[in-house]
């Protein structure tokens, strides 16, 4: 499948215009206008005057340097400090904002007020930055994703973004790096000396959700054909089964979406499953019904929660989740690390059946299979 | 606008013209549909008559064409007049008049949103103004921010089926253009329900809401469900033909019954948790808080008291209601 993006312009900020990823952008779309710009800033109060459709803001692909901190905590910890939400110690690295995808419960949708397609140009400020907090910080262990603002991989046929990622990251003990996408552009991975710092993750869900609710993206099966792939190039691989959705076939289409990645891949190979229900914000709701009318996914049984995100009933996500977790430990290896996102202490309570842990506590569960040498690949 | 308006000055003569030389038909400057009234003119001509001259544009060979005061000439006809005070302008140019227009409006009232969305449509369509320049320039004008999804959001306002425009400002402009996704009979019937409710604009909002979310059928993407086939369903017409009850507690019943079919399990839990509450027979004085969705794992009770014998009165009963199954049942809900 091919899931390269196409812009209609590009934009670039003359600073970073002889950056290695700018350079690499440029040859990739040969024939694609492309204008050279001071700043992004009047790109922004272009776009706040003349607010373009979101589907017409993708096709353009601006190139910037980004001013301020790439890294950061998961936004889904910042709830943590009410305890709200139990947090898994994740960190995030912010390489691009927006996604060429259109999947209907996308927060992005809600969230971006830049509505460009937007790529960091200054890779080097990013490695320094992420050098000095992982040398830093020599005893903790940083499990550090890329896909917050934007899928990991969309963009890399374009960019070789996450090739230059993994070859970084490949230097450190203390960390991994977690690809996460919807995608099966791993062609550009499958040569690389990872050595088992990075973890290639897809987020999951139900073929007949795939089809109607994530546009643009690749099918259940490619998705599982670039797993394989990278569990041959020796990865270590991840699933998201987020957002579950709740509808009538949910259970049987769940159970067989598992069982088909037990089936292909070895559970040895599998470094983490995580699970969370749908969620979105109220304006997400109304976004969602204006751009996917059809979409029936802001009509479930949404109700507000402690942080302002509506979810579904307590019942109904708990009734999910626990039926997803037997569904894989049933199958899953002792070392594959299983958590929940963005959930309430209590939920995570009658999950795993204990108190929840301390971030760091569920941050290193979660990665205690990559912190012990024996899964590490040499390749 | 086309140009500043800084030091212009238009000639005109002041004239009181024959109303049959005006061609009352030609609404090339109108931003108002016939059917919408001022109010306060209409009293004002009523009263005082035609305190303003309207502004006419002459043209060769062809009747005097309004530029400003439909209204008051559509009204002052109404009254039975055969003539009205006139100026009376040669100047040409569409843009220039139809800004003259829309700016002597603009200054002595505020516009509706269905006369915003026929100006919106004007300037694009019939005088082609540049969509930049539009949101630039006119949004403003007309309060609305300067932006494109305002913009387009007018000018559907101003496509939208005329039994809705004559509804837009109880409906809103939000509703109005979703309820367009509505089949033709089912605009007319809900539009008949609002009409005879009258609900608040609150209560419009989420009556609307509940339909139009109860339209889509879960776990599909084509079908959808019909709005009489939902009000029957959730026994809303039951409770609507019922004409013992006032259209006030009718109304809140309809609202009650479509929330349970827009959230089943909730409304099951809320009503088994009520149920259970019930049968506990907790003192009066006694108020049990659930945490608000059932999101969160406490129950608060709270109570006042002015003796200690209250207060032991009060214990003992909570300490009976502790070992009783129904409360158990309340906390497997949470």
């Amino acid at each position: 499948m091919n899931f390269t993006y196409l812009p209609n312009q590009v934009f670039v900020e003359r600073e970073v215009a002889h950056s290695v990823i700018a350079q690499k952008v440029l040859r990739t779309l040969s024939g694609v206008p492309v204008h050279l710009i001071d700043s992004v800033e009047h790109l922004r109060r272009r776009a706040k005057k003349l607010s373009p459709t979101i589907a017409v803001g993708k096709k353009t692909l601006v190139l910037a340097r980004h001013r301020g901190s790439f890294f950061k905590y998961c936004p889904a910890s910042q709830t943590r400090g009410g305890k709200t939400n139990v947090c898994c110690n994740y960190f995030v690295v912010n390489f691009a904002s927006n996604c060429h995808m259109e999947c209907s419960y996308c927060y992005l949708q809600s969230y971006l007020n830049f509505p460009y397609m937007l790529v960091y140009a200054n890779l080097e400020d990013l490695f320094a930055e992420i050098k000095a907090v992982l040398s830093g910080s020599p005893q903790s262990f940083f499990r550090i994703g890329t896909g917050e603002l934007a899928d990991s991989l969309a963009l890399d046929p374009l960019t070789g973004y996450a090739q230059k990622l993994v070859k970084f990251f490949s230097e450190f003990q203390n960390a991994v790096l977690e690809l996460k996408t919807k995608t099966d552009c791993v062609k550009g991975l499958l040569s690389l000396k990872h050595r088992g710092k990075t973890v290639v993750s897809w987020s999951m869900n139900t073929p007949f959700i795939q089809k109607t609710e994530e546009h643009k993206t690749a099918s259940v099966k490619h998705r599982l054909i670039g797993a394989q792939q990278c569990v041959d190039a020796g990865y270590k691989v991840g699933f998201h089964f987020d957002p579950l959705i709740y509808y009538p076939d949910w259970e049987k289409d769940y159970h067989a979406l598992v069982n088909q990645i037990f089936d292909r891949l070895p559970s040895e190979a599998i470094a983490w499953f995580s699970i969370g229900g749908l969620r979105m914000s109220p304006q997400l709701k109304e976004k969602m019904r204006s751009r996917f009318p059809n979409s029936f996914l802001p009509l479930g049984e949404l109700v507000p929660s402690a942080d302002g995100k509506l979810r579904y009933l307590k019942q109904i996500r708990t009734k999910m989740y626990l039926k997803m977790l037997e569904w894989l430990r049933e199958r899953s290896s002792p070392s594959t690390g299983i958590y929940a996102c963005m959930e309430r202490p209590e939920v995570w309570s009658r999950l795993f059946g204990s108190s929840p842990l301390t971030d760091v506590e569920i941050g290193d569960q979660v990665t205690s299979g990559l912190q012990s040498n024996k899964f590490q690949s040499e390749t | 606008m086309k140009n500043s308006f800084r030091d212009k000055h238009y000639q005109t003569i002041l004239k009181v013209l024959p109303i049959c030389q005006i061609d009352i038909t030609d609404k090339t400057y109108a931003t108002a549909p016939d059917w919408l009234v001022n109010q306060n003119l209409c009293k004002s001509i009523d009263l005082v008559g035609i305190t303003n001259p309207i502004l006419v544009q002459e043209s060769v060979e062809q009747p005097f064409r309004v530029v400003c005061g439909f209204q008051r000439l559509r009204l002052a006809i109404e009254l039975g007049a055969t003539t009205i005070p006139s100026l009376i302008t040669k100047e040409k140019d569409s843009r220039q008049l139809f800004d003259l227009a829309l700016f002597d409006n603009l200054g002595t009232r505020k516009l509706s949103d269905i006369e915003k969305a026929r100006a919106i449509a004007k300037l694009r369509y019939e005088l082609k103004v540049d969509e930049e320049e539009i949101i630039t320039n006119y949004l403003p004008a007309l309060s609305l921010r300067p932006d494109r999804f305002h913009y387009q959001r007018f000018l559907s306002t101003d496509r939208l089926p005329s039994v809705i425009k004559k509804n837009l400002s109880s409906l809103s402009v939000e509703i109005s253009l979703r309820l367009t996704r509505w089949k033709n009979n089912e605009q007319k019937f809900f539009l008949d329900i609002i009409e005879y409710y009258q609900p608040s604009r609150s209560n419009l909002k989420k009556i609307f809401g509940l339909l139009d979310e109860l339209r889509v059928q879960p776990g599909s993407q084509t079908k959808v469900r019909s709005i009489f086939e939902i009000w029957n369903q959730s026994d809303c017409d039951d409770i609507h033909q019922k004409s013992s009850e006032n259209k006030v507690t009718s109304f809140k019943k309809i609202l009650k019954a479509l929330y349970q079919s827009r959230y089943p399990e909730f409304s099951e839990m809320t009503s088994r948790y009520e149920k259970n509450l019930r049968s506990l027979n907790l003192p009066p004085k006694v108020r049990v808080g659930l945490p608000p969705y059932f999101e969160g794992e406490n129950l608060t009770f709270k109570f006042s008291i002015s003796s200690p014998a209250q207060l032991a009165k009060i214990s003992k009963r909570l300490s009976l209601a502790a070992n009783e199954t129904e409360l158990a049942e309340i906390f497997k809900l949470l």
